[in-house]
């Protein structure tokens, strides 16, 4: 490992902090996107000599370099190539390319849209680096032994001496460090040596490091504090962890938050031990990443926060359902009690006959989902028990009782709503009732298909369904449950019931197996 | 087949003799022509999950943030017919179809993941989170079939769907953000870029973590098959309008690339680039290629072995905010609307949210070389 001479630097362009693998390309970039004149589009040669063609020829001012990051736009500056960059920015650069994973991407905004494979050779080092890494306890596996180390060796010293010579405060660490690229894992290495190095070594002797490092930043006490347990010797890092310093490496600063303060081990336990947070929590708790563009030239559309846009919009509290399944069963509740129509009596009344022939069926799979959960077993011996414990019912109440449904002051829905729960719930053993139910549901049709409702149109039909798929049953449609049941075996040794078919115990009745048919005579009905 | 030539173009290609409001649908709404799905969701459409092979009509089902699930049938002139609908106790954030076109599992922002029986019309819980679930999967391996639900809670679990408690549950180093499942694979995306690849044969397990080759926040992930039709690897979206195209074991690290997309033409002199979210990408069943969509609302087709675009589309009214082929890749739907990402700020909940479906089988064909 350690033996890391890495060929120079890349040439960069200071201005947009874009790589190049020749100078001579980057010159040609610079002048084509930097030092070209936006009046008249002559190419100048530096930035100054910019300004001046264009105060003379065109008598206007310019005050930044076309096309520059914010913080690189000094239009006085001379740079030509690599000539003239500033030292600290030099530094700075390189420090970042420590920082970012390796990558050897460059800066973006101009690989072209066909992607030159930028990342592949990242891809294979990743692989090369699980084989001749992985024996060597306390190396990420995952890291791959990267280039990018190569900058700083300069400013120490050559050739990276073995890790135990201490003779060099820092360096010795550093070489074998360089692989490592991310910053991430650094921590884990800085708060490791730093341990054997704490009796003979004192904290001045980090200065110098200090800048060395990818990530230059976490001042000494940061490094040292940490004494954590190794925290990756064998087990492999998570991503995140070499990531984390990730994001968008860009500009180093906006990261900074990330590793000054999260030193090694918090990485891992970010990524670890918080799971125990909660997922929409977290970002609180956490420094919030923001998601900035690389490029001055380019914006991103998406909120600042580094978080999907369905938790940024699950945010709002329109979105926000209470409680999750006692919420519902409140629901049935509430609209059994307003409605107090038929619906509820008849359900009450014929769902212990329901109950009852089926007890290996009484816990509905719904109730005893919720038990794991921390909803309170009392819940379901409320009152809408009953109704709770059949699904049909259930999946009823639901259609009517939500809160988002607009539904036009009508009855429509009630109609099969009365029926729905009767009939799913005294389904298994009968079907002949049917009969009767499909002539009520029918003429309800013309009203749910053939009004221009808009929303509304599709839950009659809803309803209508049912009778429906009665209808159908006697044909048998091409879909069976068998192949299902078959696929569902019990090799997966899941702790459910074995035994158990899927058809019964989740979806009520067996009688209620799916037949797809129900779709076409459901259509034929529209 | 017939789908690919509409008779009625456009206009009134919705059933029921037009009474689906087609006729209010202004041109700009609809700059590509494609058909119209009546009855739209009231609210942003999440997710959009044509049905199996297993059924020999197609069915489209679509999950929004309005808290339903609907169901269309899919008619080959390009008709398609409300079926039905179900509600979750929150917005719902993906869709799976069983395979064998019964049953439809839906993941809501309410923590749970029911089971849509559409023979009964019967839902019922069959999973169960810390967190809003975002994603849900049907597995059908030769030896056992399970769902896999990927959550913010850190987690990806596996339900037997007829057990309260999972049959596996891993954690993970960070929220789900997005997930796929080809079997015998299956890859999930998380916040932070984090990127872990399972095998599911016998068993579901993890096979690897791979480093992400994009520099954004993932969005979106999709498998692909190589040749001989085996999942090969996947091509990863993320916020920043760029799709990397990743083998699991690429024979050569140079198969491996990424390539922009779904941002504006850099054309203003002082203006900027704007660089929009990839929102959804699929491949097409039987070419290969694939589709994404974007934030700045349109889709485009790809040739990811030539490195080529095949089509880019007009922009729409509003972001896309996914898609979907159906099974034998004659149909392309796309979903339109807001997708948050210029924030709560741009959200007008009165513009309507429209589904497309695009005859496709012809401008997917892969570039001849």
């Amino acid at each position: 490992m350690g033996r890391k001479k890495k060929k120079q630097t890349k040439p960069w362009c200071w201005y947009c902090n874009r790589e190049f693998d020749d100078e001579k390309i980057l010159i040609q970039h610079q002048k084509a996107k930097h030092f070209k004149c936006p009046s008249c589009h002559k190419k100048l040669y530096t930035g100054p000599g910019l300004s001046i063609h264009c105060m003379q020829v065109h008598k206007e001012t310019i005050d930044k370099v076309p096309n520059s990051l914010p913080n690189r736009n000094n239009i006085e500056i001379e740079i030509y190539g690599m000539e003239g960059i500033p030292e600290d920015d030099i530094k700075e650069h390189e420090k970042q390319r420590q920082g970012k994973a390796s990558g050897g991407r460059d800066d973006d905004d101009d690989d072209d849209d066909d992607g030159s494979s930028p990342m592949t050779s990242q891809g294979a080092t990743t692989v090369t680096a699980h084989h001749s890494l992985a024996p060597q306890p306390g190396r990420p596996p995952h890291m791959p032994p990267v280039p990018t180390m190569q900058p700083m060796m300069p400013q120490g010293q050559q050739g990276p001496p073995p890790p135990w010579a201490m003779g060099q405060p820092m360096m010795p660490m550093m070489g074998p460090m360089g692989p490592m690229g991310p910053m991430g894992p650094m921590g884990p290495y800085m708060g490791g040596p730093m341990r054997h190095m704490g009796g003979h070594m004192a904290r001045p002797p980090m200065g110098p490091a200090g800048h060395l490092g990818p990530h230059g930043g976490p001042p000494p006490p940061v490094a040292t504090a940490p004494p954590p347990p190794q925290p990756g010797p064998t087990k492999p890092l998570f991503p995140s962890a070499a990531q984390a310093g990730g994001p968008p490496p860009k500009t180093g600063s906006a990261f900074n938050p990330q590793f000054s303060s999260a030193g090694s081990s918090g990485q891992q336990q970010s990524s670890s031990g918080g799971s125990s947070r909660n997922g929409s929590d977290k970002d609180g708790s956490e420094k919030k990443t923001l998601i900035t563009a690389i490029s001055s030239t380019s914006r991103i559309v998406h909120p600042d926060e580094d978080v999907s846009l369905e938790e940024l919009r699950a945010r709002l509290p329109k979105y926000q359902f209470t409680k999750p399944r006692p919420a519902q069963q409140q629901q049935q509740q509430q609209q059994q009690q307003r409605d107090s129509s038929p619906q509820q009596q008849s359900s009450r009344g014929s769902s212990p006959s329901h109950k009852r022939p089926h007890p290996s069926e009484s816990p509905s799979p719904d109730d005893r989902r919720k038990q794991p959960r921390e909803q309170p077993p009392s819940s379901q011996a409320a009152p809408t028990s009953t109704a709770a414990a059949m699904p049909g019912m259930q999946a009823g109440m639901m259609m009517t009782s939500h809160p988002q449904m607009v539904r036009p002051p009508g009855m429509m829905v009630e109609a099969p709503m009365t029926h729905m729960g009767p009939i799913v719930s005294t389904m298994g053993p009968m079907v002949s009732p049917m009969g009767p139910m499909v002539s009520t549901m029918v003429p309800m049709m013309p009203h749910s298909l053939g009004i221009p409702v808009t929303q509304c149109m599709m839950r009659p039909a809803v309803g209508a369904m049912m009778p429906a798929m009665q209808g159908m049953q006697p044909m048998g449609g091409p879909l069976q449950l068998g192949a299902m049941n078959v696929a569902n075996g019990p090799q997966m040794g899941h702790p459910g019931i074995p035994g158990h078919m899927m058809g019964p115990p989740m979806m009520g009745a067996p009688q209620m197996i799916p037949r797809f048919s129900t779709f076409s005579t459901w259509s034929t009905l529209g | 087949m017939m789908f690919s030539a509409p008779s009625t173009f456009g206009t009134t290609s919705t059933g029921f003799g037009g009474f689906g409001n087609t006729s209010t649908t202004p041109a700009t709404a609809n700059p590509m022509k494609d058909f119209e799905v009546i009855n739209p969701p009231d609210d942003s459409v999440q997710c959009l999950e044509f049905s199996p092979a297993a059924l020999q009509q197609d069915f489209l089902v679509a999950g929004s943030w309005d808290n339903n699930v609907r169901c269309w049938e899919v008619q080959r002139d390009g008709k398609t017919v409300g079926k039905a609908q179900q509600t979750m106790g929150g917005p719902v954030l993906d869709v799976a179809w069983q395979d064998d076109g019964t049953k439809v599992y839906m993941a809501s922002a309410d923590k749970s993941v029911h089971c849509w029986d559409l023979g009964s019309n019967q839902k019922v819980q069959v999973a169960a989170h810390d967190a809003p679930v975002k994603t849900v999967h049907w597995i059908k391996a030769p030896t056992y079939s399970c769902i896999m639900t990927g959550s913010w809670d850190k987690t990806l679990k596996f339900w037997d769907t007829r057990s309260p408690n999972p049959i596996m549950s891993m954690q993970l180093p960070e929220r789900v953000y997005c997930a796929d499942v080809d079997y015998p694979m299956a890859v999930v995306g998380t916040a932070n870029r984090n990127i872990i690849v399972y095998w599911l044969e016998q068993q579901p397990q993890e096979c690897k973590q791979i480093e992400s080759p994009l520099k954004y926040q993932h969005r979106c992930v999709s498998i692909f098959r190589d040749k001989k039709n085996t999942p090969a690897g996947f091509a990863l979206g993320s916020v920043e309008g760029r799709v990397a195209i990743q083998y699991i074991n690429a024979p050569n690290p140079r198969d491996n690339f990424t390539f922009k997309c779904h941002r504006s033409a850099n054309g203003t002199p002082n203006g900027f680039q704007e660089i929009y979210a990839v929102n959804d990408i699929k491949f097409h069943p039987t070419h290969g290629t694939l589709a994404t969509v974007g934030s700045d609302g349109r889709f485009s087709f790809w040739d990811k072995d030539a490195r080529t675009k095949l089509k880019n589309s007009e922009a729409m009214e509003q972001s896309i905010s996914c898609c979907a082929f159906n099974n034998n890749g004659q149909i392309f739907a796309y979903a339109v609307s807001y997708d948050w990402s210029k924030g709560h700020e741009s959200y007008n909940p009165q513009k309507k949210n429209y589904i497309f479906l695009r005859p496709c089988v012809d401008e997917l064909k892969p570039r001849t070389r």
